[in-house]
């Protein structure tokens, strides 16, 4: 059983959408509030709190905690930072799988498999395209085929 | 080679981004507040902008959508800013329909879903807009109809329809569909039309009260109609209805204004459900249901596969279509004294509401007539409940023949009798009320979930623990 890492990209990619992301509180708080005011000082020092916290803290753990392997019949995928999880869905259970790409996936080259069986759903981020369309053709195939990926 | 879907997508599509008519409706709101036409006009640009990018993004997201299938898979791509690439299994598809609606009929267009087991509960796992021609062709492809021909087909016959549209009819489905159309005419042709439409029907119920209070009347003639406009409705719906069955698939054909084609995957049938209201059970008459992931999912769907008949042609329709599906009579049954199980709840109610009538009288004397009028109207749904309860407690339990276990049990209104597959059988809960603990016979309500996307349950009232214990023995999922 080897387990997979998702790709160091993805690192870069929650940094990025995380910088996009905070711009909208900056916008808004800027625009309501004087500028360089005590509320203004106030709530940018929030919001510049809360990012640094996700840059340098959260999305580093929570890459390092993410993997991913085959065991047997089933797809295990492990994850979580303040609480750690574990999921398992049985290969025979999958129903339909679909590969996405968002903007920054493809600048980074990346893409994400979501597969989904009755009553869940398990999504694999990080993954290269040839690797997830691989791991697709593994999902799909037949219970003995054992080929494995290689990021 | 990828293909697109019917450009007629692109008004779907065009629904999906219209949150962005916020922009333009906000700043005339604004602006008309202001009362300045001058801004209003100069910044029509921007109106005229947002309407574009809805357009392009509609247009865009049609352009990008594309399906193609082969023996094993159905690929559908997606997506402008966010692609999706999407592979479902022909093996995994348990329903696929196609509804072609009056209004799509002209543009040569109809509406095609795909559906699995997995995914939201509440939508298709594929739902886009295709030629007839080509949804056909997917739909006889997906089931290998060439090398499956047709082993027996069954056409009910008018009577049949009409007795599922009288019995089946909903009044509120009917009352919606009137209110929706009175208030829409009001808004497209004015308030004048909506208010004339209103006044004749006022004018009608007080001229046809026939010495009722007018009000009353007109609540009756609006539940007339309602229910009128729900019988015309399954009238149309079952006009013309196709059963063919196959050894892998049955497919369905329905409808004369809006045309509804099902392709069903026979092994993903979870289970069979006869059904009968009060009225159908006094009257000997019988409607089959199946429950299948995808079909019926939707509120336009049609759901009876045979519709109402009597005992003798139904019972021979259903072991045509459904040989595998074996009916046995309940062995398993309710005490007779576990009948509190059954109206407990419904006599409680039909005692309460009497005595609330009774305290309301005693305290407001003025109101005697509108109490009196309120509480006989509340008492009729109450007193139906009450006999549905006593129905199922006389007829209702459980029973097992080879691996098919028929359940059968009231769940508000109506009586079911249910075929399950023990394959299909998800958990079996035993539950015990006090009464049951403490009590001498030693009872309990079985709670059994069935196969579904969402959750299915079906509920036994009264049954022996010891024995339903043994009958699910060879069930590993039993808490």
């Amino acid at each position: 059983m080897t387990a997979h890492k998702p790709d160091k990209r993805l690192l870069t990619i929650w940094r990025a959408s995380l910088a996009l992301l905070v711009l909208i509180p900056a916008f808004i708080i800027s625009l309501i509030f004087e500028i360089m005011g005590t509320l203004w000082l106030i709530l940018t020092g929030a919001w510049l709190l809360v990012f640094l916290v996700f840059y340098i803290w959260y999305f580093p753990f929570a890459y390092q905690s993410r993997s991913f392997y085959i065991e047997g019949n089933q797809i295990f995928q492990t994850g979580g930072v303040i609480y750690k999880y574990s999921q398992c869905l049985p290969i025979a259970n999958i129903q339909y799988a679909t590969i996405i790409t968002s903007p920054f996936d493809r600048l980074f080259g990346l893409c994400a498999l979501s597969i989904v069986a009755p009553g869940g759903r398990m999504t694999i981020s990080g993954l290269r395209p040839g690797s997830a369309r691989e791991l697709l053709e593994i999902l799909t195939g037949y219970p003995e085929d054992t080929k494995s990926i290689d990021n | 080679m990828y293909v697109r879907t019917h450009p007629i997508m692109i008004l779907s599509n065009l629904w999906r981004v219209f949150y962005l008519i916020i922009i333009p409706v906000l700043r005339g709101f604004v602006l008309a507040l202001q009362k300045d036409l001058f801004a209003w006009a100069s910044g029509a640009w921007i109106d005229i902008l947002i309407f574009v990018i809805m357009i392009t993004i509609a247009v865009l997201q049609w352009y990008f959508q594309t399906y193609h299938y082969d023996s094993r898979v159905i690929y559908i791509r997606s997506g402008v800013f966010i692609r999706r690439n999407t592979v479902i299994f022909w093996k995994n598809i348990s329903a696929i329909s196609m509804i072609e609606s009056f209004y799509l009929r002209p543009f040569r267009a109809c509406f095609f879903r795909a559906d699995t087991m997995g995914g939201s509960f509440k939508s298709s796992d594929l739902s886009i807009f295709l030629r007839p021609d080509k949804a056909r062709a997917i739909m006889d492809f997906s089931g290998k109809r060439a090398a499956d021909p047709v082993k027996n087909h069954y056409i009910p016959r008018r009577r049949s329809i009409l007795a599922l549209s009288v019995l089946t009819s909903n009044s509120f489905a009917g009352i919606v569909f009137i209110s929706t159309f009175v208030s829409q005419s009001g808004k497209l042709l004015g308030n004048e039309f909506s208010d004339m439409i209103i006044f004749t029907f006022e004018d009608l119920a007080r001229k046809l009260a026939f010495g009722i209070p007018p009000a009353t009347a007109a609540i009756a003639y609006v539940l007339l109609g309602g229910w009128l406009i729900g019988f015309c409705s399954t009238m149309l719906n079952y006009r013309r209805f196709v059963l063919k069955k196959r050894n892998n698939t049955i497919s369905i054909q329905s409808g004369l204004v809006t045309r509804r084609e099902y392709s069903l995957n026979i092994r993903q049938i979870n289970f069979i459900d006869i059904r009968q209201s009060v009225v159908a059970k006094i009257l000997k008459l019988f409607s089959l249901y199946i429950s299948i992931v995808g079909y019926g999912k939707h509120k336009d769907d049609i759901t009876c596969v045979i519709p109402t008949e009597k005992e003798k042609t139904f019972t021979a329709n259903r072991t045509l279509l459904f040989p595998d599906f074996v009916l046995s009579p309940p062995d398993l049954k309710s005490p007779k004294d576990g009948i509190l199980r059954f109206i407990g709840q419904p006599l409680t109610v039909c005692i309460c509401i009497p005595a609330a009538m009774g305290i309301l009288i005693f305290l407001f004397s003025s109101w005697l007539s509108f109490v009196l009028y309120t509480g006989l109207m509340l008492m009729v749904p109450c007193v139906f409940f009450l006999v549905v309860r006593i129905i199922a407690f006389r007829t209702g339990g459980i029973s097992k023949q080879g691996a098919y276990y028929t359940i059968c049990y009231s769940s508000g209104f109506s009586l079911h009798t249910v075929v399950i597959p023990g394959d299909k059988i998800v958990s079996v809960r035993f539950r015990r009320s006090l009464f049951q603990v403490y009590g001498n016979s030693k009872t309990c309500d079985l709670f059994i979930n069935t196969v579904a996307e969402g959750t299915k349950q079906h509920l036994c009232r009264n049954v022996n623990l010891e024995a339903a214990t043994k009958l699910f023995a060879d069930i590993d999922t039993v808490s």
